[in-house]
């Protein structure tokens, strides 16, 4: 007994260094090889994981991509700014109107695509293009007019909820997506906020002429930057020639400007490199989302050139892709399903480029918005349309993968008009506030505890600590994002904690009133408790998994949240009374405190002329 | 011993007293007849305007909310997204009536009075709700679904009691009772104090949905054993003894968590005070439940006490009660 009793008080000690250690180093990286990796860096207190309301993140505002396209292939070689420069000059019909809201993207070569705002089919502007460009470049070999409309509202909510769906990963986080306008979507992000600019520069070329003034990188960088746009940045200098600069969230607009700032004020860059913490999110809404699969002709070994030819297959063939650990391996995978129509083009793929001497050269290439997402080799004819996609995917890859795949291409393109970091909702006050009033909370039940249940009330103190460390801990390690709402509920999840060792509590005190000692009734007191903590810990749990059900399959993220974080609560609620208390109780009893009584109970002093007879328990067990 | 169960009409007329004009305010238009909530919907759910303005000079946030909540804009939710640019939710600002200005043109104007706004950069548009009806809708259907699992999971617990369906059904009974007080106590403010619903309101719901039974099933629990221990006992007395031995560990579990709520509402920020106000009726309406509704349910199912108050009519409603009353 004693013995088991000891080895229970290091396993609890145990937890509550790994808890502590969780939550004392701000900053974990835990790398085993064979295993996930595991990083947690969160910005809030300790480490965790702060949400929009208490921390703020990432602001992205997204607009419908709307005008008339022209997509345009000449027959001699016609460079861009030529193009742009006789785009510029044209004037159509009688009013002399010129093209506006003017774009040129090269999209292939001596093919470009002409984007400008929405224009009527019998506008002059639209009618008369193709003779205008023919006659300053020679032949057009293609000549194709597309208009994106304004997007209507249904279309818009189409949009939102595909980003919606997107975004909401893992159902932890909570970003806030609205339609703004008719045409405008915004997407706010915890947590994803700041970007770090990483700046070269080159050698200065001997044989160019010395400046005429002399650079001082010290303060010529942080004006420079700060009048490129620059917010809130502070530079490390890793060297005289590299640096690394930390800010607010930079947009492209920005980064162009202080790059071209500093190539004209400081000297030639060989390295601008800016990594944000929006980009991810980024990368997962996409701009118009559109999937393609292509077949890719490797030309060399290691595939680094290749070309990719048209297939007709896009994410509109596509039924579903999901991740799923993988059976036969480690890792993870993701599972595509196509339609009938894309089962029979991927079958003629696969049956063509699935032999073993294709495979060394042929890949399936899946591209999102013309970037790259996966070029896998087809290892067998697939005839039925599912397929596996094997690689050496962790979890979070694979589904952030099927996700991208599976979405769908948006029913509206989407132009990406701002990036900023974004303060709080709830003023910095709101956590602070509710931090101290939850500490004087806590502060008063400890008071009432020992005032009314003595030693066992400074146990039940000390298991409420335990209990508050460790869901902290928890909520780091998983990592739950944090929004006030959750701190609400986790304070008074404390107030719930005391509930079972109330209940054992009380039981102990009946025990003691029949006249047992401190150590057998604290058994009984125990087991007489047990079904009652078991059966309401149970009935909450499983409301909280009944929630989380739902709320993942309903796309809730409020409500998995709440249940996530509640059923931590409740588990851990219930092992701290069961093993944390039990125990500490055990060893006071152990330890000479056992004999004093009216340390645990007060009412146990009105029992003075009983004491020393050790009456059976008169009731029997359940 | 205090006869508890002997008053036990009283305690369903209370609960009546609160959950029948609740139910009645929910219902009312705007209510489930124009296919609306009964409660007020606040910025999280309904849709708003929001302003991206931008300031000569960095201004502090709170300098801006100061100046809303004297605009009687107490609901805004302002951040800030990098240099002096601010994002402003409000309420559907109101068009121009007659040839006043609009609520727009208001705070515009205040905004660059005071706090030196530049108004040529002002971006006004529509937005639609924070949080979609699709949220609030799969929390109810969540919850709904949760609590036919409780009924039969304490069924399943209670198995070797006699009756055990009992308990489930009114562990439900006390669960349906708590949310319907809630849901009620807020609808009533809404039209009262215009107190309105965020989502706060719904994760308080969540939360006092895991309570609520918790509660319920640990003064079950003493029934349970006291009934297996005196198996010849009428239900009646077991249940007055169970609920006064557990009577001591109700009103600490009670007293703690609402310590805890209290200390938070009276000390802690404004902005969670909506959760706090959710949990605190919860709590107690949890506790009163346990012991007077549900445990009480279980002693008129027993007696038979229902099917007669159903079986005599509307005419002979009242005078049933008055018959548990006067008990």
């Amino acid at each position: 007994m004693r013995s088991r009793s000891i080895r229970i008080s290091i396993t609890i000690l145990l937890i509550l260094g790994i808890a502590i250690a969780a939550l004392g180093f701000k900053d974990i990286t835990i790398d085993i090889p064979g295993f996930p990796r595991i990083e947690r860096d969160g910005t809030g207190p300790l480490g965790l994981k702060l949400g929009l309301d208490l921390r703020g993140g990432g602001h992205l505002v997204y607009q419908a991509d709307t005008g008339t396209r022209f997509d345009v292939t000449f027959a001699d070689d016609v460079s861009i700014n030529d193009l742009i420069t006789t785009l510029r000059g044209l004037r159509f019909g009688d009013d002399d109107s010129e093209l506006e809201g003017l774009q040129v993207v090269p999209i292939g070569p001596n093919r470009y695509q002409i984007r400008t705002e929405i224009l009527a089919d019998d506008d002059p502007r639209s009618t008369g293009l193709n003779d205008a460009l023919a006659e300053a470049h020679g032949d057009i070999t293609l000549f194709q007019t597309s208009v994106i409309p304004e997007p209507t509202l249904e279309q818009m909510q189409g949009v939102l909820k595909n980003i919606t769906g997107r975004v909401n990963r893992f159902g932890t986080e909570e970003p806030i997506i609205q339609i703004f306008g008719d045409d405008r979507i915004i997407v706010q992000l915890p947590g994803a906020s700041g970007s770090v600019t990483t700046i070269g520069l080159a050698e200065p070329d001997p044989a160019a002429p010395a400046p005429e003034v002399e650079v001082d990188i010290f303060t010529d960088l942080p004006r420079v930057l700060a009048e490129a746009g620059y917010e809130d940045f502070n530079i490390e200098f890793d060297d005289a020639m590299n640096f690394t600069v930390r800010s607010n969230t930079v947009s492209s607009q920005i980064q162009g400007q202080a790059f071209a700032a500093i190539v004209t004020q400081i000297g030639a860059v060989n390295r601008f490199e800016v990594i944000s913490g929006i980009d991810d999110a980024k990368a997962l809404i996409g701009q118009t989302a559109r999937l393609e699969f292509k077949e890719r002709t490797c030309e060399n070994q290691s595939c680094t050139t290749f070309s990719d030819a048209d297939l007709g297959l896009t994410g509109d063939d596509l039924s579903r892709a999901e991740a799923s650990a993988n059976q036969i391996g480690i890792g993870w995978v993701v599972n595509i399903q196509f339609n009938s129509r894309g089962s029979d083009i991927f079958s003629e793929l696969t049956r063509r480029i699935s032999t073993t001497e294709a495979q060394a050269t042929k890949r399936i290439a899946i591209i999102m918005d013309g970037r790259e997402l996966l070029a896998p080799v087809a290892r067998a004819w697939i005839r039925d349309g599912r397929t596996q996609i094997t690689g050496n995917f962790n979890r979070e890859e694979a589904r952030s993968l099927a996700i991208q795949i599976e979405a769908g291409s948006l029913d509206v393109p989407l132009r990406l008009i701002q990036e900023s970091d974004v303060d709080a909702l709830l003023g910095s006050e709101s956590l602070k506030n509710s931090l101290i009033a939850g500490l004087v909370g806590l502060g008063l039940v400890f008071i009432f505890m020992i005032l009314y249940y003595r030693m066992a009330g400074v146990v039940a103190a000390f298991a409420l600590v335990f209990y508050a460390i460790v869901v902290l801990a928890i909520f780091k390690m998983i990592p739950i994002t944090l929004e006030l709402a959750h701190i609400g509920g986790f304070i008074l999840s404390i107030g719930m904690a005391v509930d079972a060792n109330i209940l054992i509590f009380e039981r102990m005190k009946e025990e003691v009133r029949i006249g047992r000692t401190l150590a057998s009734s604290m058994e009984v007191g125990f087991s007489r408790a047990w079904p009652a903590i078991r059966d309401s810990n149970i009935s909450t749990m499983i409301t909280c998994v009944v929630l989380l059900w739902f709320g993942d399959r309903l796309g809730g993220g409020l409500v998995t949240g709440v249940a996530i974080s509640l059923f931590i609560g409740v588990a851990v609620s219930m092992f701290t009374a069961v093993v944390v208390s039990r125990n500490l109780l055990q060893l006071m009893a152990w330890i000479g405190l056992g004999g004093r009584i009216e340390l645990f109970t007060p009412e146990s002093l009105n029992r003075t002329s009983q004491q020393g007879i050790q009456t059976p328990a008169p009731r029997g067990g359940r | 011993m205090q006869d508890i169960v002997g008053k036990r009409g009283w305690y369903f007329l209370f609960s009546a007293l609160i959950i029948v004009p609740g139910l009645v305010s929910l219902i009312m238009s705007p209510g489930w007849i124009t296919l609306d909530s009964g409660l007020k919907a606040g910025i999280d759910f309904s849709s708003g305007s929001v302003m991206n303005v931008s300031f000569r000079q960095p201004v502090d946030e709170d300098d801006i909310r100061e100046r809303l909540d004297e605009l009687g804009h107490s609901e805004a939710l302002i951040q800030r997204i990098g240099g002096a640019n601010y994002f402003i939710r409000t309420e559907v600002l109101e068009e121009a009536v007659g040839d006043g200005l609009s609520e727009r043109e208001v705070i515009e104007r205040d905004l660059e009075k005071f706090l030196g706004m530049e108004r040529d950069r002002v971006e006004f548009d529509t937005v639609s709700p924070i949080v979609a009806k699709e949220t609030v809708r799969t929390a109810f259907y969540s919850l709904a679904a949760a609590s036919v699992f409780i009924m039969f999971f304490v069924w399943y617990a209670f198995r070797h009691v006699p009756k055990a369906h009992r308990y489930g059904v009114s562990a439900l009974l006390a669960l349906a009772h708590d949310l319907l007080i809630i849901l009620g106590v807020f609808s009533i403010l809404g039209r009262v104090i215009n107190l309105e619903v965020n989502s706060m309101f719904i994760v308080g719901l969540l939360i006092v949905a895991g309570y609520s039974v918790n509660d319920t099933i640990v003064v079950f629990d003493r029934i349970r054993e006291n009934v297996s221990r005196h198996p010849d006992r009428d239900l009646a007395s077991t249940v007055n003894l169970s609920i006064m031995e557990s009577m001591g560990r109700s009103l600490n579990t009670s007293i703690t968590t609402l310590v805890v709520l209290l200390a938070m509402i009276f000390i802690g920020g404004t902005s969670i005070r909506e959760l706090l106000l959710v949990l605190a009726i919860g709590a107690v309406a949890g506790t009163y439940s346990s012991i007077f509704i549900a445990s009480q349910y279980l002693v008129m199912w027993d007696r038979g006490e229902i099917g007669r108050f159903f079986r005599r009519g509307r005419t002979a409603t009242v005078s049933s009660l008055m018959h548990l009353i006067g008990r």
